[in-house]
């Protein structure tokens, strides 16, 4: 049976009466069935132009892949950053002439301290060593008559203390006790580092729109050429009775596929990215005695940039669309 | 079926290519229009598919003013037409059968009624072993023909043609001629826009004169 299209009032259609008694469901399925064929006639046509839009995608990739590299980046310095501001840590340097025995008090007096979590001793024999192994000065340092380096007492507060405020309070406290000759809290470098992501943050978000804004304006614009390339079978169409919706849906259909093949390259070239860059951090961790892996993006990041993409190309189209297709009447 | 009250249409140019037109083609009529070429034929067909708007007066087709429809009733407007042009505007990147296909396809039928009625279409044009060719590869008489299994697939109550034989010779035109006057059998209203009077004085049917815009015979 026909499936017209919905009669509207002032026009009959001589079938009408029994369009009419086509329920919806029939009508639903047909349109998806419409939606299915539309969208994949519109992928073939891309495909059937590969360089043309092998080459738009690697455009729409590249100036997503941009922002989203930043983010990406961002993301790990972030995550650097929270590994060392959980264990904010002041570290004591000790007058050199305190005895074993006052440093032997002075441990105790501060595990009572309900401020403070852990304590980590380091004693001077202990740090020369370590300083030998790993300076390269063992030579120098064979030459002197007495060991400059002082004890060390590293010291991590509780988490109500870790803060900026928080621990800058311990750490005055901790520097009026008499065998501290130094305590130091190093805390500003979490404040910059911040700071200097806020700023990262802005940027990458005024990257985001600005190259959005980009791709919105690419896709237009393919597609707009696209329309012109149409403009036979477009004008016929509407001649021949089809709705603005069934003439746009084509074009909208290849703007998603431009976004979402846009989106697909901006995640492989993010991977790729990474994973050229993965070894020389493992080793530039490694020097710190760290073993951080960089992070990349997840799986549900990768699904929501595919949408995003999808989302821009339609958009893209959309007034592309809007602007030329709706103009262009069969005269 | 289709009615004309005092019809003007100016373009933004001055030009006024309709002036005052009155007439009626009734249900299951045929009627042939003529008249020198920029006598406003052309202009005449546009209104009534809704191409263009009327200057001043009033159009008609199956009961309903034009002018009072908008612009979203446009397509539901033109699916109970069927159009046939000179140039029979078909579209080479796809085969005959997808060519006359597109009527239904825009309103939505269901692929198996698609080619029944496609096939049924072809069959009555003569062209149905066509059906898979390129309509780049056939002759003038068979792309006009194809055109027109188009414009009747649908089964639309009213035909227009505008020079349907403008580019074809003598006998093929009859032939084509002949094939309107087989769906005007069937009931379907035909206006057929032509300057080739030898052609159409033989047929016995209503002729629709314009000259300068104005309807100088056949209004009624």
């Amino acid at each position: 049976m026909a499936r017209q299209a919905p009669a509207k009032k002032p026009v009959k259609i001589d079938t009408g009466a029994s369009a009419s008694k086509v329920n919806i469901k029939t009508r639903l399925d047909g349109w998806i069935k419409d939606h299915r064929r539309v969208s994949k006639d519109s992928f073939k046509r891309l495909m059937a132009q590969p360089i043309n839009s092998i080459v738009t995608w690697l455009v729409i990739g590249i100036a997503l892949a941009l922002p989203v590299g930043l983010y990406v980046a961002l993301g790990n310095v972030q995550e650097l950053s929270h590994r060392w501001d959980g264990d904010a840590q002041i570290s004591l340097f000790l007058h050199q002439r305190v005895s074993a025995q006052s440093e032997q008090r002075l441990q105790q007096q501060l595990r009572s301290w309900p401020e403070i979590e852990s304590l980590h001793i380091i004693s001077k024999e202990q740090a020369l060593e370590e300083f030998q192994a790993i300076s390269g000065f063992a030579d120098v340092l064979q030459h002197l008559d007495h060991n400059p380096l002082p004890t060390v007492i590293e010291i991590g507060p509780t988490p109500q203390f870790s803060d900026v405020a928080g621990a800058e309070k311990l750490l005055k406290k901790l520097q009026a006790l008499p065998p501290v000759e130094l305590a130091k809290l190093d805390l500003q470098w979490v404040q910059r580092l911040t700071a200097m992501l806020e700023v990262g943050q802005r940027l990458a978000l005024g990257l985001v729109i600005l190259l959005s804004m980009g791709v919105l304006l690419v896709i237009g614009n393919t597609i707009r050429l696209e329309i012109e390339n149409r403009r036979d079978e477009i004008i016929v169409t509407k001649l021949v009775g089809a709705t603005d919706a069934y003439v746009r849906r084509p074009f909208l259909y290849t703007g998603l596929w431009y976004g979402l093949g846009g989106g697909f390259i901006a995640s492989i070239i993010i991977a790729v990215g990474l994973a050229i860059l993965n070894k020389p951090v493992a080793t530039l961790a490694g020097l710190y005695q760290s073993d951080y892996m960089l992070l990349g993006l997840s799986f549900s990041d990768m699904v929501s940039l595919w949408m995003m993409a999808g989302i821009l190309g339609f958009f893209g189209a959309w007034f592309s669309v809007s602007k030329h297709l709706d103009a262009m009447e069969p005269r | 079926m289709i009615q004309f009250d005092n019809v003007t249409k100016r373009y933004d140019t001055g030009h006024e290519a309709l002036k005052r037109v009155s007439f009626h083609i009734k249900a299951n009529e045929m009627v042939f229009l003529t008249g020198h070429s920029g006598a406003g034929k052309s202009t005449l067909l546009k209104l009534i598919m809704m191409m263009e708007q009327p200057s001043d007066g009033q159009v008609l087709v199956d009961g309903f003013d034009l002018g009072a429809q908008s612009r979203k009733h446009i397509p539901f407007h033109r699916r109970q037409i069927g159009v046939v042009f000179q140039n029979h505007q078909l579209l080479f990147d796809r085969s005959v059968f997808e060519n006359v296909a597109l009527p239904l396809q825009i309103a939505g039928y269901t692929p198996r009624e698609i080619g029944r009625r496609v096939r049924a279409a072809l069959d009555k044009v003569g062209l149905l072993e066509k059906e898979k060719h390129n309509p780049i590869t056939l002759s003038g008489g068979q792309q006009q023909r194809v055109g027109i299994a188009r414009a009747v697939v649908h089964k639309p109550k009213i035909l227009l043609a505008d020079e349907p034989t403008g580019n074809l010779d003598p006998e093929l035109s009859s032939e084509i001629m002949y094939l309107f006057e087989q769906f005007n059998r069937v009931g379907v209203t035909v206006l057929l826009a032509s300057h080739d009077l030898s052609l159409i004085t033989g047929m016995k049917h209503r002729m629709l004169t314009l000259s300068d815009g104005a309807v100088v015979g056949g209004f009624d």
